[in-house]
Parts: structure tokens; C-alpha cells; sequence
């Protein structure tokens, strides 16, 4: 039997939207998916068919070939059947219980020298010694998660869902935890599922993204190459990015980075870690940064410092706006109006000089 | 002072309160969590207590355990002996009569815990005892607490349904309210003031206990 989650199922709301899951997530290798998509997209629901919170209408949910949810049949396994761990967005915590008891808590059935074995390790996997007999209501928002996450993770179930798991965290305790999930996960070595609608943390920890749209998955592929290449206008739309370009750190100059991305070199700002000489980062760059000029040997006279002959490979219209893919050593999408495009009487296969604000790249470590 | 109407109404509150935490906590977390579409009249049935008289309810407790029922003859097959006009009969009628005092604190405090608490408990693989004993029970204490409270204190100062089911045997269903009744009757009104002072007393510190204590938390 493949190791597979498999699923393909329904799910509609009286009065609302129908949502409709179908995909498989191998599970014999340690990988996360990022299920992305804008709020009410039918992300949460998923995941909560999936924990089996909530009962789909129609189809089936099976994992490993066991069968955790099959309509035809009526069977519906509860959550305590699945062997799955669950990170709700706001931790969910006991609140009467202890650091350590929460993470205590899934833990049935062992002796109590084991179970402290268990709890000691995820303390020490997570960074939250010396908090283990503080209650929830003492810890800050960012000690909360972790111990969520050490709670979903510690009987290593076979599946790991995470509902949102930083959206209700301020920016540092994001950034540090996002850092940690990555190291944890690849540690843990158990198959993720994660929810999220932040540009940053898909590119950031999804191995794989599932793009959600209007209650069904659109697109799936790896990160980058979904927010690079979104099949239609309403992703791209709902993506909200155009480019990303894997990319390597030549220098740093001024409070600016070096890049070389494909054959072509960019300035992006440093956001202010200090990237090494010859590490990998995702360069994102936003469709509304990137300008053309049809004469490919203009001077440098205007403000943006990226200037990169391309190719025209394509263009879709998108209502008042055209959006062109270029081909500037990496492919790079820009986003122009049909006004300036019919000015400059652009057609796929015209070579062009693009510009790029330095201002519309941003950076992504890759991990 | 009639100590012993005293311990027998003490001893029946506690038999009360007890049965209750047996019986009610179960019907409590039904109601609470059930999503039937007949859970109104059960909760209509649990609340009919608070607006019968208690003539009413002790009335048909008194024709239920009769000889002639077959409730009744059962009872009497069980326990050796006709319920009613004894300990027994009077603690069915009280248990019945005091339900929705246990039995609606409870199912408030338990729907009021979190249901993701809830869910995250079912997705750490615990069964809903665990739940229940780990989760619920210590997050509704407090109004697990009133209802084991009100529940006694209404007992304690029962009397229509006692008149009723247990009449005035002195020792077996002669409860103070009861005691209080008949030093009335008698123009005693010294010692009815001083039984209903006592009463009065009880269950005046027994209430300040209760919600002082409800105040104290047990967690941040």
C-alpha cells in the first residue's frame, strides 16, 4: 500500500460556500504542506475535515490506505482515531494545566518515567526550558505556540495540522518561531499540513503549496513555481507577488544586497539581517515593480537600479492591465496597462530593457 | 431544639447532593453537549421542579411509589418496604425536587467551556472520560460548585414535598422545616424562631462560603 494521505471530498455549508478538497500528501517522507489561499477560501474547513472536527457531505479521506472517512460506508472516525496532532491559531491550551502538562496531555497509557522522557525532550526541541511549570496564562504569546506545537507533536502522530499557528503573534515572536518550525519539522520528520495566508511563511516552510481559491484547490506545486506561474488571472490576483527567483548573495553594499539571479544580477534592500557572500534566498518581486522600455540601450536616467534585457514570452490581459512574462535570464512577470503596452506596440517575442525597483524585491531566506 | 429534625434534614440534604453529583453530572453533560432535536423537552422536564408546586410533584411521587403502582410494588420488592412515609421515599421526592438546582448549574458551567479546548482534546487522542475528568470537571468547578450548593440548600429548606411523601415521622421524615411547622401549630414561637434562626443561619454561611470561594481561581 502507497504511503498516502488521500483525499477527495465535499463539504457544503447550508447558505454558504461548497468546498471541494481532492489531493493525496505522501506521508512516508518528512515534507510540509502549505495550504494557502485568502481568508474564507475554505482553507480551515479542510483542515477540520481532515482532523474529522467536521463531517464532509460527500467522498473519502484515507490515510495509508486506512480509511478515516468514507460517505458511501458512513464511516466517520473521530479525531482520538486518526492519530494526528492539531495547532489551533491560538494554541488552544489547557489553562489550567502546565507547560508541562499540556504537553504531558496526549500522552496515554505510558509509564510516568517515559512520559517525562517524552516532555523533557520536547521542552528541550522547542527552547522552552525552565517554563515547564508555568501555566499558559504566564507565558507569552510565542512560549504559547510553541507548546501547541510540542502538544501536537509529541505522540508523533502521523499527520500534523496547523490552523494559522503565528497569525495571532506580533512580528518577533513570528519571525523567531517561523525559524524554529522549519528546524523542528525537518527533526521531527512527520508529515505537515499548514494553513496559512502569509506570503512569507508559504515560501518560507512549504516543501509543497496547495493554493485555495473560492472553496477549492486550484494549484499545487512548489511554492515558487505557484506564485510564480499562477495558472489564471484570479490566482495571480490572489498570489499578489508575480516573481520567485531563487537567487545567490554576491555583496552587500549600503544597505543593499547583491544578487545573481539566473544570469541576471538585481539590487534588492536588506532587510536587515545581513545576508552571507554565496547564501541562497528566494528573491520575491512584486509585477507592479517592474517596468519595460523598448529601447533596449536607454541610459540610465530614471530611478529604478535593476536594468535587464528580456524577452517577451507572453501576455494576458487582466483588465485594465496587461501582464507580461519576460524572460530576463530568470522569468520575471510585470505588470504594465493596456495603454502603455499598446503605446509601445508590445508583442510576445519584442526584446525590451526591464527595470526593476530595487523597492519591489523582497527577500526570503532559503532554509 | 428539636436536634433531631436537625440531623435528619442535615442528612438528607447530604444524600440529596450526593445522588445529584451521581446522577446529575451525567444528565448535565448530555444536555450540554447533545445537539438532539428532543434536548428541549428533556430540558423542560429537568426545569418543571422550579414552577410545580411542590404539592404537585410530591402528589405524584406519593401515587408513583404507592403500593399500587407498579414503580411502586417494584420499590417495595427492592428495598423490603413502602417508600413512601420513609428516608427512602423522601430522598426520591427530594432528588427529583432539587434536580434543576444541581443539574442546570452544571450544564451552564460544563456548554461554557471552550469548545476548541474540547477539540483539542479529542485531537490528542483523549477519549471524552479524559476529557471530561481532566478538562471539563476543573474548568467548571465553580458552577459545579453552585449547583452541588443550591442543590443542598434547597433540600434543606424543602417542605411541601416532604409534608406530602413523608409526612411527620420524628426521626425518619421529620425535617426541621417540618419541626418549625409544627412548633407554629403549637404557639411554640420561641422555639420556632429559634429552629428557623438555626436554619436561616445555615444556610446563610453556607451561601458566603460557596461564592467566596468561587472567587478563588485556580489558574492564571
Amino acid at each position: 500500500m502507497s504511503r498516502l494521505l488521500d483525499c477527495a471530498f465535499e463539504r457544503r455549508f447550508e447558505n454558504g460556500p461548497l468546498i471541494r478538497a481532492v489531493f493525496a500528501l505522501p506521508t512516508d517522507e518528512p515534507n510540509v504542506t502549505v495550504l494557502f489561499g485568502p481568508s474564507g477560501s475554505g482553507k480551515t474547513t479542510l483542515l477540520r475535515c481532515l482532523a474529522g472536527l467536521e463531517r464532509p457531505d460527500k467522498g473519502f479521506i484515507r490515510m495509508d490506505g486506512e480509511a478515516w472517512c468514507e460517505t458511501s460506508s458512513g464511516l466517520h472516525l473521530p479525531p482520538q482515531k486518526r492519530s494526528l496532532g492539531f495547532v489551533f491559531q491560538d494554541g488552544a491550551l489547557f489553562p489550567h494545566l502546565s507547560a508541562a502538562g499540556n504537553l504531558a496531555y496526549p500522552l496515554h497509557g505510558i509509564p510516568r518515567a517515559e512520559r517525562l522522557g517524552c516532555v523533557q525532550a520536547m521542552v528541550e526541541l522547542l527552547g522552552l526550558d525552565g517554563l515547564e511549570h508555568r501555566k499558559p496564562g504566564e507565558l507569552s504569546g510565542g512560549q504559547r505556540q510553541r507548546v501547541a506545537l510540542g502538544r501536537a507533536l509529541i505522540r508523533r502522530p502521523r499527520l500534523v495540522l496547523m490552523d494559522e499557528p503565528l497569525t495571532a503573534l506580533d512580528r518577533p515572536a513570528r519571525d523567531a518561531l517561523r525559524h524554529d518550525l522549519r528546524r523542528v519539522f525537518r527533526e521531527m520528520a512527520i508529515p505537515v499540513l499548514l494553513v496559512t495566508h502569509d506570503r512569507d511563511e508559504a515560501i518560507l516552510l512549504g516543501d509543497r503549496m496547495l493554493m485555495m481559491q473560492d472553496g477549492e484547490i486550484q494549484q499545487d506545486g512548489p511554492p515558487a513555481e505557484v506564485f510564480t506561474r499562477p495558472r489564471t488571472p484570479a490566482l495571480a490576483e490572489a498570489l499578489g507577488i508575480g516573481t520567485v527567483v531563487k537567487a545567490r548573495v554576491l555583496g552587500s553594499e549600503g544597505g543593499l544586497v547583491r544578487l545573481l539571479a539566473g544570469t541576471a544580477e538585481l539590487l534588492a534592500p536588506d532587510p536587515g539581517s545581513g545576508y552571507p557572500l554565496g547564501e541562497w534566498v528566494h528573491a520575491c518581486i512584486r509585477g507592479e515593480g517592474v517596468a519595460v522600455e523598448k529601447d533596449v540601450n536607454a541610459h540610465a536616467d530614471s530611478s529604478p537600479r535593476n536594468r535587464v534585457r528580456a524577452t517577451i514570452t507572453g501576455m494576458e490581459r487582466t483588465g485594465p492591465l496587461v501582464r507580461l512574462h519576460l524572460d530576463c535570464g530568470f522569468p520575471l512577470e510585470a505588470l504594465v496597462t493596456t495603454w502603455a503596452c499598446e503605446d509601445l506596440a508590445l508583442k510576445a517575442g519584442d526584446s525590451v530593457l526591464a527595470m526593476i525597483k530595487a523597492t519591489a524585491i523582497h527577500l526570503i531566506p532559503v532554509m | 431544639m428539636d436536634w433531631q429534625a436537625l440531623a435528619l434534614s442535615l442528612k438528607l440534604s447530604l444524600a440529596t447532593m450526593l445522588v445529584l453529583v451521581v446522577l446529575g453530572m451525567p444528565l448535565a453533560y448530555w444536555l450540554a453537549f447533545s445537539k438532539r432535536r428532543w434536548k428541549p423537552i428533556a430540558e423542560a422536564i429537568v426545569a418543571l421542579p422550579l414552577v410545580l408546586p411542590p404539592t404537585v410533584l410530591g402528589f405524584y411521587v406519593l401515587i408513583a411509589l404507592g403500593p399500587s403502582s407498579p414503580l411502586g410494588a417494584a420499590c417495595e420488592r427492592i428495598f423490603g418496604h413502602r417508600l413512601p412515609f420513609t428516608f427512602s421515599g423522601l430522598l426520591v421526592a427530594s432528588v427529583l425536587y432539587s434536580l434543576p438546582f444541581a443539574v442546570q448549574p452544571f450544564s451552564a458551567a460544563f456548554a461554557s467551556v471552550d469548545n476548541r479546548i474540547l477539540e483539542a482534546s479529542a485531537c490528542s487522542g483523549a477519549g471524552r472520560l479524559k476529557t471530561f475528568f481532566r478538562l471539563v470537571l476543573p474548568l467548571s468547578w465553580a458552577g459545579v460548585l453552585t449547583g452541588l450548593v443550591l442543590s443542598f440548600a434547597h433540600t434543606l429548606g424543602e417542605f411541601g414535598v416532604v409534608l406530602m411523601v413523608g409526612g411527620n415521622i420524628p426521626g425518619s421524615t421529620r425535617t426541621v422545616s417540618i419541626a418549625i411547622y409544627d412548633q407554629v401549630q403549637s404557639l411554640d414561637y420561641a422555639a420556632a424562631m429559634r429552629t428557623s434562626g438555626l436554619l436561616l443561619g445555615i444556610s446563610f454561611v453556607v451561601l458566603v462560603l460557596t461564592y467566596s470561594l468561587r472567587k478563588v481561581r485556580l489558574f492564571p
